[in-house]
């Protein structure tokens, strides 16, 4: 048996990047490794000498996908470091801004990374060509989820009418009804592609490493915006002992943190959110859960992908139910802001994103200037995960022709979303000649 | 029919020169049509829908000066950048060739781009940058005005 040598470098200059790596000799492998050289992104210097209201509005820039996530978790730390209670509406209306952003997000990466991989293209372009039709199906559940978020959020990316104690502005009553039809007209749609990825879901490898799991979960709801930390190995803690959960630590091959909690290492992310919440899913969601074989506890990380779009039928499920109970309640334009009075403290918000288990905590002073904080996410609690997935997978795959087992690491690191450089957006050209 | 016209500003404030494109809008009229899309990757998409005339501002590496400000339009340049595993380090070239091929592109879509000189965690431009945004954000009113 020849020598392999795999490196798949995702050079992206400035920012971070991962990078794939898979030496083996004679069938024996002698090095394989997911490295992360991400640069540093000083949450704490930033934050630091801001005021209380500024807060969410800088940390949401940390990533344009999880804008929102950010925003939220961000918030509710101010919420928690003050005493800010929020009134039932807004409580709902950020969870309903919460399950947009999973709804956007799960659509993107399962409609233009996961898809192509399932169908055998290399990229969404090729699929444009072969499956027209699922595309455009794609891109407007897509547009939908941001219609939503800009409708309740103000904006998809970096929203703008969310406040400590609540909202600037919120949607009308007709609004709601509006988008609540949109909601049932797009379920057809959601089936349609769930169909596609269900019909070539046996591309999706089979395996298996026994690790532990880690999300929000709560007795009353499937938890993405409020809950516990909760663990497939059982347990149940506050969001305020993060730290005793996250431990972080470094290792040589990678410039971002890992964690581990019980076991060697945990994943976060919608597989962790279905394995603890699975109880809570909505009829719908649990129906396509049952037609893929997904049961909670389910340990292929490749199944990631599957429990995104199993939990885009919850967003979408429980969406109308909020905006039912909205509707029935009638909505109170008056009170969308609740009082407070700026204070010192320190507090923990926590929601799980669409990667997983995020944690912010500030410490404000009495002037409502924060001096501490440290922010958490999800990526990083994946990286060693990923790290020992490919330490089981790899030998399991080792006999198979070079790039297919280079796909197969790929799309390992996929299922898994990983956000490694979402802080810059420029572009890097060479004129044509 | 009037034309729906946008200048959208793409790149992450925290991170220094990146951020060109967002800052730039500030220094263009209120009645032009502006949309900050900041980090909003794939959003792109769904902004250029029902526009004939996108101007999109970025901080662009197309090894000019430092703060060199250029127009072009995307069909000029190659990308070089390599796309990762995930959806945060999308290229907007990509975003262009997507919509184009769903048949969602402007009938008119311009760069204007900034030659960045430092992006890395900071929210101070490097002074060719910052000295040249008036530029760029004259040369962005030139493509706003032009039919």
């Amino acid at each position: 048996m020849g020598d392999i040598n795999i490196y798949v470098e995702h050079l992206t200059r400035v920012e971070g990047h991962g990078s794939i790596v898979l030496n083996a000799k004679d069938g024996t492998i002698e090095k394989v490794q997911w490295q992360v050289t991400e640069a540093p992104r000083f949450f704490e210097s930033f934050a630091r000498g801001r005021t209380h209201y500024e807060m969410a509005h800088v940390t949401c820039r940390i990533c344009g996908i999880c804008s929102i996530g950010h925003t939220e978790a961000s918030l509710k730390a101010t919420e928690a470091a003050m005493g800010i209670q929020l009134s039932e509406q807004s409580e709902i209306l950020r969870r309903m801004i919460k399950a947009a952003e999973n709804l956007q997000s799960h659509v993107l990466h399962v409609g233009y990374l996961i898809a192509p991989d399932l169908l055998g293209v290399g990229s969404v372009f090729p699929l444009i060509e072969s499956h027209p039709d699922a595309v455009l199906k794609i891109v407007s559940l897509h547009r939908l989820a941001n219609e939503m978020s800009d409708l309740l959020a103000g904006r998809t990316v970096h929203p703008t009418n969310m406040i400590p104690g609540g909202f600037t502005s919120i949607p009308t009553e007709k609004q709601l009804k509006a988008l609540k039809q949109k909601l049932i007209d797009a379920v057809p749609t959601f089936n349609e592609v769930a169909e596609i990825v269900l019909a070539n879901a046996g591309g999706l490898p089979n395996f298996t490493r026994e690790t532990e799991f880690i999300a929000l979960t709560s007795d009353d709801e499937y938890a993405i915006y409020d809950g516990m930390i909760g663990s497939t190995d059982g347990g149940k803690w506050p969001i305020e002992q993060y730290l005793d959960i996250t431990n972080e630590f470094i290792v040589p091959h990678s410039t971002a943190k890992y964690t581990k909690h019980k076991r060697e290492s945990y994943m976060v992310g919608a597989l962790a959110r279905f394995n603890l919440n699975y109880d809570k899913l909505s009829p719908l969601a649990k129906q396509w859960a049952g037609k893929f074989g997904l049961s909670a506890v389910c340990h292929n990380p490749y199944m990631n992908s599957v429990a995104q779009l199993i939990e885009c039928f919850n967003d979408v499920e429980t969406t109308i139910g909020w905006i039912d109970q909205l509707l029935e309640k009638g909505l109170d334009h008056d009170n969308i802001v609740a009082k407070y009075e700026v204070k010192a403290g320190t507090g923990v918000g926590a929601v799980d994103v669409p990667r997983g288990i995020l944690f912010h905590e500030y410490t404000y002073d009495d002037k409502g200037i924060c001096t501490k904080a440290n922010c958490i996410i999800p990526t990083n609690q994946n990286h060693n995960n990923i790290n020992l997935d490919f330490q089981a997978f790899a030998p399991t795959i080792i006999d198979k022709p070079e790039k297919e087992i280079e796909l197969l690491l790929e799309m390992l690191v996929r299922a898994y979303d990983p956000c490694i450089s979402c802080s810059c957006h420029y572009l890097d050209v060479k004129w044509k000649r | 029919m009037t034309n729906r016209v946008a200048v959208i500003g793409i790149g992450n404030i925290l991170m220094g020169d990146d951020g060109a494109g967002v800052k730039v809008l500030n220094l263009l009229p209120d009645n032009v049509n502006k949309i900050e899309l900041a980090t909003g990757g794939m959003t792109l998409l769904h902004e250029l829908e029902g526009l004939d005339k996108a101007i999109i501002c970025d901080a662009v590496d197309f090894d000019g000066q430092p703060g060199e400000v250029r127009v072009f339009r995307p069909e000029e340049v190659d990308s070089i950048k390599t796309l990762g595993y995930s959806l945060h380090d999308i290229d907007i070239l990509k975003v262009l060739e997507l919509a184009e091929k769903l048949g969602q592109l402007p009938e008119v879509v311009f760069i204007a781009a900034i030659q960045p000189v430092n992006i890395s965690f900071s929210e101070e431009f490097s002074p060719e940058v910052e000295a040249a945004l008036p530029e760029l954000a004259s040369q962005v009113m030139k493509l706003v005005k032009t039919a």
